[in-house]
């Protein structure tokens, strides 16, 4: 989980060019370094002489859809895939899962949450073996069910237990290192994209941590998933399958 | 009144059902049939009784002529009495006339039929009468009399009635029974034959109501086959109109977001954090999207724990600083779609936030129904308009020209929410002010 120990490469694929050159420099600030295409083709050129860590893609882009580059992505790399789209409707999400996108944003985009769910993608991918990050994307624990490309998380009786984005991130991260201690400092850090600009810090992640657990505690045995280690963090106590 | 009930009881009578009026047109045809042809068949079984009587009484009668001008004077009478049958009794009269000159009217078929048999008979004086039994009205007989050589008589009288009333009830009876069998036949094949028909006009209710309805184009009569086309090629062109008017606008929104998200950006990176009219658009593009989208479930129904659903609704609109509480279980599943459902509970909480201030968020179970209610301490909604409000972009009279944007679609969304889970959406004012927002959704 040492996401600083080098500059991740993002690859933007956006038509709309003042769009794109404002993305690319929030994701800038945020860290990431930034290329912007306004093609698939101008991509395709680039795509076969440098590898990405992840590429961000609008679906609808003048001549090759997204959902073309998506599949033709897909047959030489697992490289994680963001959808970007105006169309914000089920059937376009699904469909575009389907085709092997890891997360599916709709427009307009905030980029505190786009920044937010390309560390989330970069921490699955970088946690698994590179032919399994893009596969299912599930994760169980003690009955509990998470997708976490559809940010669904079901409950062991197989009911849908609704938190928030920062939640499921937070989720994400806790599920990734499982029966270690996690240091709030570094839940910070997943969690800035999404926490700044609110009364932010040590408090924040308290919070949120609390309303999860009471969210989990509702059926037996949730309440000691996440368990407290004072003035450290918390530890994610059972044992996580993928 | 009197007389509109009068006509409405006549209305009846004809059968308001396919099945019926064909079964009724059916059974005055065979009523016409029935009656006919009983008439038919009564009038040829008589003719047919007529033939058997004359030629009967004609041979009888040949034969007694026969013994009277052969046998001895003496003998003939005990002979012509040894002549009668089981049918016909036969006497010898000698003397005056047994009975009146002539043939009775009722009679006459009979005579013919007797000539036309043994047209000798002819030469002598015949007598025919119909004569009633008294007491025995059903019970007619034929009775006669031959003249030969001017002073015997042959007497002659039949044992069976004439005219067989028994006979003629029988054949109405049997063309009775044959006329209800072909009724009931009928009836029962016209109800089948118009069960494709009840199916028809059950499913063309429908249209419109819910997903497409595919009616059958290769089963029952043509003329049928051809309306289930005909309707499915209705839906088809509907659906096609429906979808191209709410892909324009749709698209019309898509393509929007990505100025929009432009000005967002270029909001935020020149430092601008006062982004509202920005938000205020972008919020209006999403409701109106969200719309369109309502129509679609997405997937089948899922059991979904309602109660972090609204509990990170509340939680969502905390950390935006409005104040939100939720009230209810920790836990409470239901089969529900998620998607239109956290939408319709967003909507109502952020109308609830907007226009109360600050909004409570309840959820409950009772008799089988979940109770999602929103209550704030606004203003509430003039009684007036509560119907009103929940039509796709009509908002509140009171509500035009404030400082809360939107185009009205927010309730709409919660209401198709609320029949997509087959329940209400249900406002009502609060005492002393308020606005409580409800969505009772039946647990099936």
């Amino acid at each position: 989980m040492q996401l600083h120990d080098r500059i991740y490469r993002i690859a933007l694929i956006e038509d709309d060019g003042p769009l794109r050159m404002l993305l690319s420099r929030h994701l800038r600030q945020s860290g990431f370094e930034t290329r912007g295409y306004a093609s698939a083709a101008e991509f395709r050129a680039a795509a076969t002489e440098q590898d990405f860590d992840v590429v961000v893609l609008d679906i609808m882009l003048p001549g090759t859809s997204g959902l073309d580059i998506c599949r033709w992505l897909r047959q030489r790399s697992a490289v994680p895939i963001i959808f970007i789209s105006a169309r914000s409707s089920h059937t376009d999400r699904i469909v575009g899962l389907e085709l092997g996108a890891d997360d599916y944003l709709v427009k307009p985009v905030d980029p505190g949450e786009l920044a937010a769910r390309i560390r989330s993608v970069l921490r699955r991918a970088g946690s698994l073996p590179a032919d399994m990050a893009s596969e299912a994307g599930i994760v169980r624990f003690e009955g509990w069910r998470m997708d976490q490309r559809r940010r669904e998380l079901y409950s062991p009786d197989g009911s849908r237990v609704s938190i928030s984005e920062a939640e499921f991130d937070l989720l994400c991260v806790l599920s990734d290192m499982p029966q270690r201690v996690v240091g709030r400092e570094l839940l910070l850090e997943q969690s800035r994209d999404r926490l700044s600009g609110r009364n932010g810090g040590d408090r924040s992640i308290d919070v949120l941590v609390s309303r999860l657990r009471r969210k989990l505690g509702a059926i037996d045995g949730g309440r000691d998933l996440i368990r407290t280690v004072r003035g450290v963090g918390y530890v994610f106590t059972p044992s996580v399958e993928r | 009144m009197r007389q509109r009930g009068a006509v409405k009881r006549a209305f009846r009578l004809w059968p308001r059902g396919y099945t019926g009026q064909v079964t009724l047109v059916l059974l005055f045809a065979v009523l016409i049939q029935f009656v006919v042809g009983s008439l038919l068949v009564g009038a040829g079984e008589a003719d047919m009784q007529r033939q058997d009587l004359g030629r009967r009484i004609a041979e009888q009668l040949l034969v007694a002529e026969r013994v009277i001008e052969t046998a001895e004077p003496e003998d003939t009478a005990p002979l012509l009495s040894a002549l009668s049958t089981h049918h016909i009794q036969i006497d010898l009269a000698r003397g005056p006339a047994p009975m009146p000159a002539g043939i009775a009217p009722e009679a006459v078929d009979i005579y013919a039929s007797i000539l036309s048999w043994e047209p000798g008979l002819a030469r002598h004086d015949m007598r025919l009468a119909i004569t009633d039994p008294p007491g025995r009205h059903l019970r007619r007989r034929l009775e006669g009399a031959l003249s030969i050589g001017g002073k015997e008589w042959i007497v002659f009288r039949t044992l069976q009635p004439v005219e067989g009333w028994i006979v003629a009830l029988r054949t109405w009876l049997r063309v009775g029974v044959v006329a209800l069998i072909v009724l009931g036949t009928v009836a029962v094949l016209v109800r089948t034959l118009s069960a494709p028909l009840r199916r028809l006009s059950d499913n063309s209710q429908l249209i419109g109501t819910s997903a497409r309805i595919e009616f059958e184009e290769t089963r029952g009569p043509r003329e049928l086959r051809r309306l289930s086309r005909a309707l499915n090629e209705m839906q088809d062109r509907i659906a096609g109109l429906i979808a191209q008017r709410t892909n324009a606008l749709a698209a019309v929104g898509h393509d929007l977001r990505t100025p929009l998200a432009r000005l967002r950006l270029r909001l935020s990176s020149i430092g601008d954090q006062d982004d509202r009219v920005a938000g205020e658009m972008s919020r209006m593009l999403q409701e109106l999207l969200d719309y369109f989208d309502a129509g679609e479930t997405g997937r089948e129904a899922e059991p979904v724990d309602l109660a972090s659903l609204c509990a990170t609704i509340c939680e969502e609109f905390e950390d935006l600083g409005a104040q939100v509480t939720y009230r209810g279980p920790e836990r409470l599943i239901l089969a529900a779609h998620y998607d239109p459902l956290r939408r319709a509970i967003t909507n109502l909480v952020d109308n609830a936030v907007k226009y109360g201030g600050r909004a409570e968020l309840s959820l409950s179970e009772s008799a089988g129904q979940v109770v999602i209610d929103v209550s704030d301490e606004g203003p509430g909604i003039p009684p007036g308009d509560l119907e009103r409000v929940q039509l796709p972009f009509e908002r509140s009279d009171a509500t035009r020209g404030d400082a809360h944007p939107g185009i009205g679609l927010g309730l709409s969304i919660a209401r198709r929410a609320a029949d997509q889970h087959g329940g209400v959406l249900q406002l009502r004012n609060l005492q002393p002010n308020g606005l409580s927002a409800a969505l009772l959704v039946p647990r099936q």
